[in-house]
């Protein structure tokens, strides 16, 4: 399908984008970045699910470059699924998650700078998105994807050793694994069973369950990991299917992607309560917020477009049509100048990685690489042109 | 490392706080200490105890501070899985036996705790379940001078599961008559009576072994054969007798080989080899002599062993080529039309499978294609009347992976009859098809059985998964009603779908054997008969990658080799030989007749002789009739064979390449003696 075809199936989408971008030059005049060039090449790795590779993306001042590609995975001949990507706070090793083992799956590790391999351990069925603290654990979600809607777990794993010191079980299908900034508690969306869970990341406990089906959000017992069963059916087959959970920087927020129901929630960390909704375009998957706090970006994978919410006002800044099909994960530049955002593609087509200028609400650059594009980890931001 | 740095590495990072602001908190707490109540612990299976922390400052006074708790192995950092720890209030509860240490660690001011962090440590002995007996294994009640057995003493827990910690240390109450050896065996010296003796917790067994003398005095030996082939299983067969000529019954008899090699063997390696059942098979041709002793009697027979002289030549007789893509897996199959057709499959690629007319391999023809939501297809199978086929999908946009149906009543008109992906959605690696079903290997985990007696219809009806921990399938065959799956580490299973072996069913099956072979890497499997003896093989080849992943554009190093195994008492199976390849690796095989046909990727297309009895490596042997390297300059990668799968039709090989696609070669016939 062309994308002239793509469009045309969606007539609204162009008007709204165009009075959107309006609204949004309008305020970006206030924005400190506004009209200021980039001088800064900013690194993203990506992890290519039907490639079994990882990239390493450059974007800047002279556009966006596939600067390298590295083979990972298990078995030369069989897909292993490069999942997750997580890059550890010092910048010094970057990490992807294989989804598919014997039957379970890894967490490789590698050298920043060198690509070359740490080492690797196993975790769970299925390793999807993972982060690492500065003290080097790795929280991974084990996203059992493809098995029984039984509870799964988060694999804590210490990237020193290369051990896994702890699985958590959460609930089914994990995904979204996310740490707020000082590193204590680390959340995850469920998608088969309705909730967010939040883990002490001291005690590596359960700490608080949130059921989050529409109109239904409630607190859960921390034990609880079936909701679903718990709660019973959706009396209006209603489902929020929650994709993924990022906190805010200050730590008093968690915004939730309902992929199944076409909205952002906004939780209040010390209610444990829905205080906010965002409408969003078809099938929310990963979200970010930006490091200053005010944006935050979603890829809407139903419909290959990624879009930029005002924080403060909660509204839907701007729409940006991505490259190809099905968008997947987002991180932003440390300056908040900057979203990256997967494109995994379908079948033959390569996976993509958009560079969306924040400030000016427009897709900038595009680069592209194996196929089926997913996990993103932002690397580096440094001076242009340094080596 | 030492362990104490392990330790310190893996527990100082528990937190995540940045490493500057754990060491001034830690700092701050100079001078503290924890105290844990009790000190240490000594536990049964079942046992909860509460670990109370105290925590005091500098001037020895009680402060509230919080304490983590963790558990972990003694000699290691790992997480202890014998107990379970409750981080938060010291609460323990023992599951296993065996030695474990908690430590409780003051989380610092800033919520954290490092290399600095005050701490107490508590050994925590957890019993194991108390001996009930012993038992002795590897060694019967009576024994001849010169019999050499290796006894092992098992202590077996009043649960009934093995105490594997204890090691009894075993005694013989006369090691003149029945001693150690400085190998570990036990040999019997001179005619009396000993007893073993073993004791472990208060148990105790005594095995009373009874040694005679010798009274072998004459040796008979015998071969089925005076002449034979590299690769013929020879049989030896001795007799023994006493002194007045009497047959003497379980005498133990020793054998031993000598070569005399032909004139072009020079500085051979070892060559041939008997067993202790008197089976002998050589490598290399020569005259063997072997010998059997028992006490003082001796006796040799010999055997020429000639080369198996079985070689033939490969001749190529078209190509169907596909360079953009990898290829996958290859059917091929006699049309409803009387035609011949073959489909292979794509891997990393846009999901595509190409229907092939092969009725003169000479002269291949691409006659349709079929695209799917899938990056990989990975299998390809028709069913028996050529009329219904499927397809694996890996690498679908939408992630539900499953299979895809379709009808190949007209080869050159393929069309979908329908998809299914109902719990299938991890990918379907491989697949199968038997009796109006479809097995498909599910997420690698399990495989399930679809009745396709509609095909626009599937639906599931059974499922086989093995049941311990960590099981993995990757591939499943189906012959006769047994359902024959390759399964990793778990070697081969065998299970009825229908054969009436075992009660099995497609909606109930029965495992009914299986086998682990050494290398753990099971990765393929087909079952036959000999056709030259009765015996019942399982052809078992392992995938090994040595060098890992690599470059999509460079060729692939592989490892691992062909297992055969003697299922024909299907409670006992033997591996009896390997067909091992140097510097390549096997893959997917199939046997016809009395050859077996191997892609062994790097190494090309294999033609063995499987014929008669089988043992020892193959390869060596000389059993390989035919090898080709399946080079193509415009191969996805040039010039790199890597022959994915074979399959033998009419007469002639087909195989799949992953890097060039699809091939037709032919042995040529072997030419007679010129005059």
């Amino acid at each position: 399908m062309s994308r002239r075809h793509r469009n045309r199936r969606r007539p609204g989408l162009v008007a709204r984008r165009t009075l959107q971008l309006g609204v949004w030059f309008t305020l970006c005049g206030a924005s400190p970045l506004h009209g200021q060039l980039n001088t800064s090449d900013y690194y993203v790795y990506v992890a290519a699910e039907s490639e079994d590779e990882v990239a390493i993306i450059r974007y800047g001042p002279q556009g966006a470059t596939l600067v390298d590609n590295v083979a990972v995975g298990l078995f030369p001949t069989e897909i292993d699924g490069a999942h997750g990507i997580a890059v550890t706070p010092d910048g010094t090793r970057w990490v992807v998650s294989i989804a598919h083992g014997l039957p379970y799956g890894q967490v490789q590790v590698y050298e920043a700078n060198t690509n070359r391999k740490v080492g690797a351990v196993d975790a769970g069925l299925f390793p999807a998105t993972m982060q690492a603290t500065e003290g080097d654990l790795l929280f991974v979600a084990n996203f059992n994807l493809h098995g029984d809607p039984v509870p799964s777990t988060i694999s804590v794993i210490d990237l020193g050793s290369l051990v896994e010191i702890a699985q958590i079980t959460t609930c089914a299908m994990p995904h979204g694994s996310r740490l707020n900034a000082s590193a204590t508690r680390h959340y995850s969306a469920c998608m088969m069973d309705e909730q967010i869970v939040e883990i002490d990341a001291r005690t590596l406990l359960v700490n608080r369950r949130l059921f989050v089906r529409p109109g239904h959000e409630t607190a859960l017992p921390e034990d609880l990991t079936d909701a679903v069963a718990s709660e019973g059916p959706s009396p209006d087959g209603s489902r929020c299917g929650p994709t993924w959970a990022q906190v805010s920087p200050d730590e008093k927020r968690l915004y939730v992607a309902c992929n199944k129901n076409r909205e952002v929630l906004e939780i209040d960390l010390d209610r444990w309560a829905v205080t906010r909704r965002f409408p969003t375009g078809a099938g929310p998957y990963n979200l970010e917020v930006s490091p200053d706090g005010r944006l935050l970006v979603v890829t809407f994978k139903g419909e290959q477009a990624t879009g930029i919410f005002d924080l403060q006002s909660g509204d839907l800044r701007a729409t940006v049509e991505n490259t190809r099909r099905l968008p997947h994960g987002v991180v932003i530049s440390p300056d908040s100048r900057f979203a990256f955002v997967s494109v995994e593609g379908v079948g033959g087509e390569p996976g993509t990685v958009d560079v969306i200028d924040l400030v000016k609400a427009a897709r900038v650059a595009s680069v592209e690489l194996g196929k089926q594009a997913g996990g993103i980890g932002f690397w580096k931001q440094e001076a242009a042109g340094s080596i | 490392m030492s362990r104490f740095k392990l330790l310190l590495s893996g527990v100082a990072v528990i937190i995540g706080l940045s490493l500057p602001t754990a060491l001034a908190a830690q700092e701050a707490d100079a001078g503290f200490t924890v105290e844990v109540e009790p000190a240490s612990l000594s536990l049964n299976p079942g046992d909860e105890v509460a670990l109370k922390a105290t925590v005091r400052d500098g001037a020895g006074s009680e402060v509230e501070r919080t304490v983590v708790f963790f558990g972990l192995q003694p000699d290691a950092f790992q997480i202890a899985s014998g107990i379970a720890v409750d981080r938060n209030t010291g609460n323990v509860k023992a599951h296993d036996g065996g030695r474990f240490r908690v430590f409780a660690v003051l989380i610092d001011e800033a919520g954290g705790f490092g290399m600095n962090s005050p701490r107490a440590e508590v050994p925590i002995t957890v019993a194991y379940p108390a001996v009930s007996r012993l038992e002795m294994q590897g060694v019967g009640d009576d024994l001849f001078v010169g019999d050499v057995v290796r006894p092992r003493v098992v202590a077996w827990a009043d649960n009934g599961a093995e105490r594997k910690d204890i090691k009894p240390q075993l005694s013989s109450s006369d090691d003149a008559v029945l001693g150690p050896d400085m190998f570990g065996r036990y040999v019997a010296r001179t005619p009396g009576r000993a007893v073993l003796a073993a004791e472990a917790e208060g148990i105790s067994i005594r095995h009373q072994v009874q040694v005679y003398a010798n009274p072998v005095r004459k040796l008979e030996l015998s071969a089925d054969a005076d002449a034979a082939r590299t690769g013929d299983v020879v049989r030896f067969e001795v007799t023994a007798r006493d002194a007045d000529e009497r047959l003497v019954v379980g005498a133990p008899i020793r054998f031993s080989v000598q070569h005399e090699p032909v004139d072009t063997v020079v500085a051979g390696a070892a060559s041939a080899e008997v067993d202790e059942a008197g089976r002998f098979v050589a490598e290399v041709p020569g005259v063997y002599t072997v010998f059997a002793t028992s006490g003082a009697a001796a006796a040799s027979a010999s055997v020429r062993i000639e080369q198996r002289d079985v070689a033939q030549e490969i001749a190529v007789l078209g190509m169907g080529q596909v360079s953009h893509v990898h290829t996958s897996d290859l059917w091929v199959w006699e049309g409803a039309d009387g035609r011949d057709y073959a489909v292979t499959g794509t891997w990393g690629g846009e999901g595509v499978a190409y229907f092939w007319d092969v009725t003169d391999p000479a002269s291949i023809a691409k006659i349709d294609s079929i695209q799917v939501d899938a990056r990989t297809v990975n299998d390809v199978k028709i069913s028996e009347d050529g009329r219904i086929g499927v397809i694996s999908r890996e690498g679908a946009s939408t992630r539900r992976n499953g299979l895809v149906i379709l009808d190949v009543s007209d080869p050159s008109n393929v069309s979908i009859l329908s998809e299914y992906d109902d719990d299938l959605t991890g990918g379907v690696h491989n697949v199968f098809i038997y009796d109006r079903h479809i097995y498909a290997v599910n997420n690698g985990q399990r495989y399930d059985i679809i009745n396709i007696g509609d095909p626009t219809q599937p639906r599931r009806v059974g499922r086989f998964e093995l049941d311990n921990p960590g099981h993995a399938v990757h591939d499943v065959w189906v012959v006769d009603g047994i359902a024959y799956s390759s399964n990793w580490s778990d070697g081969v299973v065998m299970v009825d779908v229908g054969a009436g072996v075992a009660g099995g069913s497609v909606s109930n099956p029965v495992q009914i054997a299986s086998y682990k072979h050494p290398t753990l890497r099971n990765h393929a499997a087909f079952p036959f008969w000999s056709q030259s003896t009765d015996r019942f093989y399982v052809v078992a080849g392992d995938e090994i990658f040595p060098g890992g992943t690599g470059d999509d554009r460079t060729p692939v190093r592989t490892a691992g080799y062909i297992h055969f195994i003697d299922f024909t008492d299907l409670e006992n199976p033997v591996e009896v030989a390997r067909y091992q390849v140097p510097n390549a690796g096997s893959h997917n095989f199939w046997v016809e007749g009395d050859k077996l046909y191997i892609a062994f990727y790097n190494g090309g297309l294999r033609v063995v002789d499987v014929s008669g009895e089988l043992k020892g490596d193959l390869y060596r042997q000389g059993r390989e009739i035919a090898h080709y390297l399946s080079f193509d300059p415009e191969g996805y990668i040039p010039n790199a064979p890597m022959t994915w799968g074979p399959q033998p039709h009419k007469g002639n090989i087909f195989f799949s390449d992953w890097n060039s696609g699809l091939w037709a070669v032919r042995l040529e016939p072997r030419e007679g003696l010129v005059p």
